[in-house]
């Protein structure tokens, strides 16, 4: 990844409440290229939403989100951060009745962006073969390594990875560190939200939410 | 003996769980509103043309072109409210959502969702229209003006229903939600194809001529535009937080 | 200061209500003339119900660009006050017209749509108990009270001519000074009273939000720490303040 595209991630004391219930309080941290952070924590301690409020996807109830691609840019907006990162999660689903392929060459498309190596993607997460079988017949496993495939599609300077390996075999298991270490090795920031210790090995600093 | 108190069980649990979500009750009710609304309003206003008495307005009312302008709305309506929400609510309920908004831009999924409801509802018009008529043994006297009429209803149509549908699919209680939520915002859009369609059928316009009919196409014309153009500007803020 | 102003309030109300009735000639062509005071009340209720309306899309659209859930209080308790002086409305046009001209409803234009209005609120309220999330709430009802506002606009035009052959709302009555007199009494009554009710509901409605907020940040939640892997695989828990500094 080229330096104009690699990321620098800050978060100022972010924090989210539904009403009465405060789901995260406030959390500050500074990402650079080439990290990968673990959010480790019970269940319910926040790590999904924290990933949604990087994504975008949640408007902070507190606090700042700062993504910036390439060292000197303007923070992205809400919006230019859902286009930037790579997002997967149990609670993405896609699109049952469309196949795998065509659920990649869709979510490229509405991009505006052209996919001529959706084959090699599929390849890439154990999907190949299926690529032609609607989305309702994939297994559990399946359906999460194409996740993983749709976190990867616009090849994003981000990637935030919520559970990554749930449902995974071991094959599966191998295939998410795999793509940890090779986005890493590109320069690119991760963040692995997981309950898991081994999933959690794989990053270099854990921000641990629940004390 | 038990059979009946195994029945009677399942009621008076069905009653309490509506006394719950009385809130879905109520939505139902306006729908049922909306619907007495739309017929009264349908058979009730008249074209711009003058009556000539009281007597005669009575008897036009009855007439088989006022009869089948009227009902042919309350069917696209009702078609409507029950083919156009699915498009929303689906991607509310599968959790599909989520993908799509972190992939494409907001007016990108509205303008998408819009032209593919603007073309089922185009589609099930035009095949309803006919065999209404047919059943009603009413032939139009001026049929491309019908068409017109229903095309730019629909257009209309079609784009404050996809808008109400994505405000209805964040919503628990959905059904009868989207008519009666649509309904209010659509009278001047019903008044107007109403009133084109009966002109269009012949009703106090025998001739089959456009005029009687342009004011309604004026009103539906810009009905379409300024719903286009509120949904294009307020979706973002549904769609996304 | 405020309790005196609320008396004040009071009284010009009640003033008004009894000076249409007592001091207010009988109108002249009216089928029933001692009834027709009713009108100088109607009038300054329908102005009324349209600036609640306003307020509310106003601060419908303060809520999308601004996200303040007390934003979001004030639309919906405009809404509801809009609501209520639709219905007082369409009441007190409802009993003149009984009097009048024989029937409770008719079909006039202004009549329906005021009613279409009240169907436009009844909606709002319905769609409102429907969304769990008070911040998706507030985001869902805020788009529908501006895309509304955006396009009732239209029924006063169109109404009009679509059912003008009902129409009952006289367009040449002459008002003498004295129906004047009480018509401005009375929206300036009204108008107080609708102030006085928005801001207690508001008021109190973001005396809630507050109170949430608080009780938000007194929970106790452990604050997160950030940890380095290495010294977390070698058993030994350090606080590591790890900030890159750019």
């Amino acid at each position: 990844m080229d330096t104009s595209r690699q990321a620098f991630l800050t978060l100022e004391n972010l924090g989210k409440s539904y009403g009465v219930r405060r789901v995260l309080r406030g959390v500050s941290l500074a990402v650079g290229p080439g990290e990968v952070v673990s959010v480790t924590g019970r269940n319910g301690s926040g790590k999904s939403t924290l990933l949604k409020l990087i994504a975008g996807l949640l408007r902070p109830s507190q606090g700042e989100v700062s993504l910036q691609i390439g060292a000197n840019a303007k923070p992205l907006d809400a919006a230019g951060r859902r286009q930037a990162v790579g997002y997967a999660a149990p609670d993405l689903a896609l699109y049952d009745e469309l196949t795998g392929r065509e659920n990649l060459l869709f979510f490229a498309r509405v991009r505006g962006r052209r996919l001529p190596d959706a084959e090699r993607r599929l390849a890439d997460v154990g999907l190949a073969g299926r690529g032609n079988d609607l989305v309702r017949a994939y297994s559990s496993g399946m359906r999460q390594r194409l996740r993983l495939a749709f976190a990867l599609l616009a090849d994003p300077p981000v990637l935030l990875l919520d559970e990554p390996s749930l449902a995974l075999d071991e094959a599966g298991v191998a295939l998410v560190a795999q793509t940890v270490a090779r986005h890493k090795a590109a320069r690119g920031v991760t963040l692995l939200a997981t309950n898991d210790a081994g999933e959690a090995a794989l990053g270099d600093r854990a921000l641990v939410l629940d004390g | 003996m038990s059979w009946t108190a195994e029945a009677g069980a399942v009621f008076a649990k069905e009653l309490r769980t509506e006394w719950r979500t009385r809130v879905a009750l109520s939505a139902v009710g306006l729908f049922a509103l909306a619907s007495l609304t739309l017929i009264a309003l349908s058979f009730r206003g008249a074209p711009l043309t003058s009556f000539r008495s009281d007597a005669d307005r009575a008897l036009q009312l009855l007439t088989r072109e006022a009869v089948a302008g009227s009902l042919l709305w309350v069917l696209i309506f009702f078609t409507a409210a029950t083919g156009l929400g699915r498009t929303f609510v689906q991607e509310a309920e599968r959790g599909t959502a989520l993908a799509l908004r972190l992939s494409a831009r907001a007016t990108t999924v509205w303008t998408g969702k819009y032209a593919a409801n603007t073309l089922l509802l185009l589609v099930l018009t035009l095949i309803a229209a006919p065999i209404l008529l047919a059943i009603l043994e009413v032939r139009p006297a001026n049929a491309g003006l019908l068409v017109c009429v229903l095309l730019i209803g629909a257009v209309g149509l079609a784009a404050v229903m996809t808008f109400t549908a994505a405000l209805v699919a964040q919503a628990s209680a959905k059904s009868g939600l989207l008519a009666a939520l649509s309904f209010p915002l659509l009278v001047p859009l019903f008044l107007a194809g109403v009133n084109g369609t009966k002109a269009a059928l012949g009703f106090g316009n025998e001739a089959g001529r456009w005029t009687p009919a342009l004011a309604d196409l004026q009103v539906l014309g810009s009905y379409a535009v300024i719903a286009v153009t509120a949904s294009l500007l307020l979706f973002d803020f549904v769609w996304n937080d | 200061m405020a309790t005196v102003a609320k008396y004040l309030l009071g009284m010009w109300i009640a003033a008004t209500v009894v000076l249409a009735y007592r001091w207010l000639p009988p109108a002249e062509g009216f089928a029933v003339p001692e009834a027709a005071p009713i009108v100088a009340l109607h009038l300054p209720l329908a102005l009324v119900a349209i600036i609640a309306a306003v307020v509310a899309a106003a601060q419908g659209v303060r809520y999308l660009t601004g996200r303040n859930l007390a934003s979001d209080a004030r639309s919906k308790n405009a809404a509801a006050l809009a609501a209520l002086f639709c219905l007082l409305t369409t009441v007190t046009g409802s009993a003149f017209a009984r009097v009048q001209w024989g029937g409770y409803w008719n079909w006039d234009p202004k009549q329906t749509c005021i009613a279409i209005l009240l169907a436009v609120y009844a909606a709002y309220f319905v769609l409102r108990a429907g969304v769990d999330d008070p911040e998706k709430r507030a985001a869902v009802s805020g788009v529908y009270i501006v895309f509304a506002g955006i396009l009732t606009p239209m029924l006063g035009y169109v109404v009009p001519k679509y059912l003008a052959k009902f129409s009952l709302h006289p367009t040449n009555t002459q008002f003498d000074s004295r129906y004047w007199t009480v018509i401005l009494f009375a929206t300036l009554g009204f108008t107080g009273l609708y102030v006085w009710m928005q801001n207690l509901a508001n008021r109190f409605d973001v005396a809630g939000l507050v109170l949430q907020q608080r009780l938000a940040e007194a929970e106790e939640a452990p604050a997160p720490r950030l940890v380095t892997m290495a010294t977390a695989a070698s058993g030994a828990d350090t606080e590591a303040t790890a900030w890159t500094t750019r």
